[in-house]
């Protein structure tokens, strides 16, 4: 009689297992060094070995690259002082966050933003604006007003530190900034969009 | 006579307002408008435009149920803008074990073709309207034993809906992946193609990528120009995504698809 311990463990198919090495590079890594053995080990349905052999790893490394580059471009969008504070490594940073972390929902790119710029933090990166992970708090936490200060609120081509002041009004987001005379306001350089 | 037209996008909204002559279809990113607190923009816009609904993370490639509230959320922005056909992709963005967040291949297999149609055909039921589906451009090129086309073909058939072609997609995998985009496209019945999707690539080391963010080439227009031959298309819409297009630029990309439409 077949017991718990002796049940066949259950088959997967080619999506999930190539949604795996997408995401996974250390997977795909292995992958791509002998196939057969990792479709084993990840218990890929008979059916699709053929898929595995199919498929071009090089292309498949490709597409896991274009993966992170647009989630990258999302979030460089939505914490640009961040990205610009932490320099020309900031890719690099993002490609070392971003292989453990896949956020999820329609708002994921927000989440994914705020959830580098905690990691950033976590690992005592320089550079961080504050006010942008603030921003993304009050968006994600769907409040509808929240009061925080910052050393580095934007404004115009400056950065000052200040008390922000936000709020929602018929689903628009509104602010207000009152600068308080804690240090110097930080130019920004180029210039933000 | 066919719309012209462009996604929604908020750096477009003021001009959006003054209802531009070329803007005659306005298409709707569904998962824009999923919080509560945009609905009341939201029905502004469908009262000022014909609108279609597209959106992106329901992964009808995956075998298994649709996530139920994304469907619902889907469902919830479908009902408040009434538009004249809703639209998906023909690929997937998450597995059980991870969303991937974004648009990739599916294989071209009974299994996969099987997961498309039955999900089109639920979105279908649920929100009570024409579905068509995106074909989407990829790194990888599709795997599987069908023929891109004849998978798009029976695809449509059994699960009666459309296409939304998106030329400048197909143009970018014939390029990277070596065929010929019009003997691909010779494989799809030109009736099927209700809406197209247009935008300017980029290129970097010999490869294209879809950046949305340039103005289109001649050479996607000259595709364009080819399925409007024989393809009875209801819709072109401008896929420029990037937060700095200004109005002029989007009208100007307007005037050269309406000037390519005005022969046929």
């Amino acid at each position: 009689m077949a017991t718990e311990n002796t049940q066949p463990k259950p088959t997967i198919d080619w999506l999930t297992l190539e949604s795996r090495l997408l995401a996974d590079r250390e997977l795909r890594s292995r992958f791509i060094l002998d196939r057969q053995a990792v479709a084993k080990e990840q218990r890929l349905s008979p059916a699709d070995l053929g898929l595995a052999e199919q498929i071009d790893t090089n292309q498949l490394e490709q597409q896991a690259k274009a993966l992170i580059d647009k989630r990258y471009y999302e979030v460089a969008e939505l914490i640009p002082l961040t990205i610009q504070g932490i320099g020309q490594h900031s890719r690099d940073l993002f490609d070392v966050y971003a292989q453990s972390n896949w956020p999820t929902g329609h708002q994921r790119h927000l989440t994914d933003a705020l959830q580098f710029h905690t990691h950033l933090r976590s690992h005592r990166a320089p550079g961080l604006c504050r006010a942008e992970a603030n921003r993304l708090r009050f968006i994600l936490d769907e409040r509808r007003c929240m009061c925080r200060l910052a050393l580095d609120i934007p404004i115009h081509y400056h950065t000052y530190p200040g008390l922000e002041l936000l709020w929602r009004r018929k689903g628009n987001l509104h602010r207000y900034v009152i600068r308080l005379a804690l240090g110097k306001s930080v130019p920004l350089t180029p210039a933000p969009a | 006579m066919t719309m012209t037209g462009v996604g929604y996008r908020s750096v477009l909204s003021g001009w959006l307002n003054t209802q531009p002559e070329l803007v005659q279809c306005l298409e709707i990113t569904a998962e824009h408008f999923y919080d509560p607190q945009h609905e009341t923009h939201l029905q502004t816009l469908a009262d000022q435009y014909k609108t279609c609904v597209h959106a992106l993370g329901l992964s009808l490639g995956t075998p298994g149920p649709l996530d139920p509230n994304q469907l619902n959320q889907y469902a919830r922005v479908v009902e408040l803008t009434d538009p004249a056909w809703i639209s998906e992709h023909i690929s997937y963005t998450r597995s059980n074990d991870v969303d991937l967040g974004h648009l990739n291949p599916v294989p071209l297999t009974q299994t996969y073709l099987d997961a498309l149609v039955d999900h089109t055909r639920e979105i279908a039921d649920r929100c009570q309207k024409p579905v068509i589906l995106e074909n989407v451009t990829a790194h990888q090129k599709p795997i599987g034993d069908i023929y891109e086309p004849n998978f798009i073909s029976e695809l449509c058939e059994r699960a009666g809906c459309g296409l939304l072609l998106d030329i400048t997609n197909l143009y970018i995998n014939s390029h990277n992946h070596h065929y010929d985009p019009k003997h691909w496209l010779a494989g799809i019945d030109p009736e099927l193609i209700t809406q197209i999707h247009i935008v300017g690539y980029i290129q970097r080391d010999g490869k294209l990528y879809d950046s949305h963010h340039e103005p289109i080439q001649n050479e996607i227009l000259d595709l364009l120009d080819h399925v409007l031959k024989t393809s009875p298309v209801k819709a072109i819409t401008l896929e420029r995504d990037d937060d700095e297009v200004t109005p002029d630029q989007v009208t100007s990309e307007l005037t050269r698809i309406r000037s390519r439409l005005d022969g046929h």
